[in-house]
């Protein structure tokens, strides 16, 4: 019975069979590949020996993962804190906006920063952080602060900061779009009863608009989860992971591993650790947002 | 009391939006000043504006942004087709282990790229797809439908039974019922995952570094960098540079933004 089923439904196999081979072969595969060769010693292509857990006791006791990972939990607290708090207040301040035709030319206007391409972005603030001709020395020189200039990403004190800094004032885009379309869709009977009720503009925002928005927010934890921890991208431009450890994270340090030493099973045991850290970070949080809020 | 308050909340929004929107400004006027205006004068209008600074920065990223546009173009091509053929079926069709399919796919939104990095360079290498743009498209394709599948069969199965059964009886194939309803009824939420993939895809930079090594295919990312190395102290054009290289950003931006912010606040993206 179950087999006539299944033949009757051959075109819809059929149809779905493109998605499902592309999947195979570049997301199952390599990732079972990824998570088979973290136990092994992988240095000639084809050539790979099991040897247990010894990768990730060697982890245990590199000191560019111990500095790594301190160096990422920063970086992706931040992150955090940058694709929620600044796109959520530009959403408030647009809803606040009184006419409609006001409201959609903002959006659009803060949409348009989009058109610049990421690394052209991470090279201007490069170009901002030069020590000798860099915009930040020299207007702080211009306006008197000469003590207060740095070697940005020379010094180990101010290099993660300088990192973190990128993109300011960081109204993500895509981020805003979600929280606006949020705001639209809360019922306009609630907020007549918290006006009736006398609730000022910052008690609807922390009673109401956020709590409404808790499916929004889910999504932009998710897509700044997926994003973070794999961007080393900006490390590898900025710093190369220097000074000393200061801004090595331990993608970075999996990229140097496979391009520059050829140990590509250590560095899948990287990739795994970092898996299991995201996996665990990402359904702790979901879960959290989940009882905390909808209850 | 109120008028106050509204010129608050304007006086933030024009400047959080003047910082938001410093880097382009900077960067178009930048690209319009000679290298020792630039250096002597780095706030200052341009004394004239000077277009000398595009030839030489044309001819140093125009293929470079043409292989990103190719390949983002191409990759979201099929992102689209997939998308909302294998969403379709799921929303429409009925067959055994469907959601066991589903969840096989969906499941694999959340899997990082960190972990696939190494392995899949590896697998990349060995079939001999490494300096081509398939090492590009290929996996692009396989992550990026993920998404565009989850929202179509959202979409799709919010399109109510009667507007498909109306058009079997008048005879339409399914291919029909599939063009000529499903594709333009989704137009905001395809150009949404169209934009949203357009931009990652073009700025995607770790993984054309590791897989395109050959100077006539690199991405506009990867040769920019190359080119900070090279023309340091070329401000002009590298600044000139830079808007070439956003040009395919603008274009797509400027024919998708409507559907963009339509298919946004009106598509309920949730999580």
């Amino acid at each position: 019975m179950k087999w006539r089923k299944i033949a009757q439904a051959r075109r819809s196999y059929l149809l779905i069979a493109p998605s499902f081979a592309l999947v195979a072969a570049f997301l199952y595969y390599p990732a079972l590949s990824g998570i088979y060769h973290a136990f092994t010693r992988w240095q000639t292509v084809g050539v790979s020996i099991w040897v247990g857990i010894d990768n990730f006791v060697a982890m245990a006791s590199d000191p560019f993962i111990r500095h790594g990972i301190t160096n990422q939990l920063m970086l992706s607290l931040a992150d955090f804190a940058k694709a929620l708090i600044p796109p959520f207040i530009v959403a408030e301040l647009i809803y606040a906006l009184p006419r409609e035709r006001e409201r959609y030319w903002m959006r659009t206007f803060f949409v348009l920063p989009m058109v610049a391409p990421m690394m052209v972005i991470i090279l201007m603030w490069y170009f901002i952080y030069d020590a000798n001709m860099g915009l930040l020395n020299q207007t702080l020189g211009a306006l008197g602060l000469d003590s207060w200039r740095q070697a940005w990403l020379g010094d180990p004190d101010f290099a993660l900061g300088s990192i973190i800094a990128i993109g300011f004032p960081w109204v993500g885009a895509l981020a805003l779009l979600i929280f606006m379309a949020g705001l639209n869709n809360i019922p306009g009977e609630i907020l007549d009863a918290a006006r009736i009720d006398g609730a000022g503009p910052l008690r609807r925002v922390f009673h109401i608009d956020i709590p409404m928005l808790v499916p929004q927010i889910r999504l932009v934890v998710v897509l700044a989860l997926i994003a973070g921890i794999q961007d080393f991208g900006r490390i590898l431009v900025m710093t190369g992971g220097g000074p000393g450890y200061a801004t090595y994270v331990p993608a970075l340090w999996m990229y140097e591993q496979t391009f520059q030493l050829a140990h590509f099973g250590y560095a899948c045991a990287i990739g795994l650790m970092l898996f299991a850290i995201i996996l665990s970070g990402s359904t702790l949080v979901l879960r959290l947002m989940k009882s905390d809020m909808d209850t | 009391m109120r008028d106050y308050r509204l010129s608050l909340v304007r006086l933030a929004l024009y400047g959080l939006l003047a910082l938001s929107l410093l880097p382009v400004v900077m960067m178009i006027l930048l690209s319009l000043k000679s290298n020792v205006e630039i250096i002597t004068d780095f706030w200052s209008w341009p004394n004239s504006i000077r277009w000398d600074n595009y030839p030489a920065a044309f001819a140093t990223v125009a293929g470079s942004t043409l292989n990103s546009l190719f390949v983002s173009l191409v990759s979201c091509a099929g992102i689209l087709l997939l998308s909302s053929l294998t969403g379709f079926v799921f929303a429409r069709h009925e067959f055994p282990g469907k959601e066991l399919l589903f969840s096989l796919l969906i499941a694999l939104i959340m899997l990082p790229q960190v972990l696939l990095l190494v392995p899949l360079f590896i697998e990349i290498k060995s079939m001999g797809l490494d300096n081509s743009y398939w090492a590009l498209i290929l996996p692009y394709l396989s992550g990026g439908q993920l998404i565009g599948i989850l929202l179509c069969r959202g979409f799709f199965s919010t399109i109510p039974r009667e507007f498909f059964e109306s058009a079997r009886i008048d005879g339409a194939s399914e291919f029909q019922i599939y063009g000529r309803i499903v594709l333009p009824l989704s137009l905001p939420i395809l150009t949404t995952v169209a934009i949203i993939n357009f931009h990652a895809i073009y700025n995607d930079f770790i993984w054309p570094l590791m897989v395109i090594q050959h100077q006539d295919l690199k991405t506009f990312a990867v040769a920019i960098f190359d080119l900070s190395t090279v023309y340091r102290f070329e401000y002009g054009l590298t600044f000139a540079a830079y808007v070439i290289g956003s040009l395919p950003l603008v274009i797509a931006l400027l024919a998708g933004m409507k559907y963009f912010i339509r298919g946004i606040t009106e598509g309920g993206l949730k999580a």
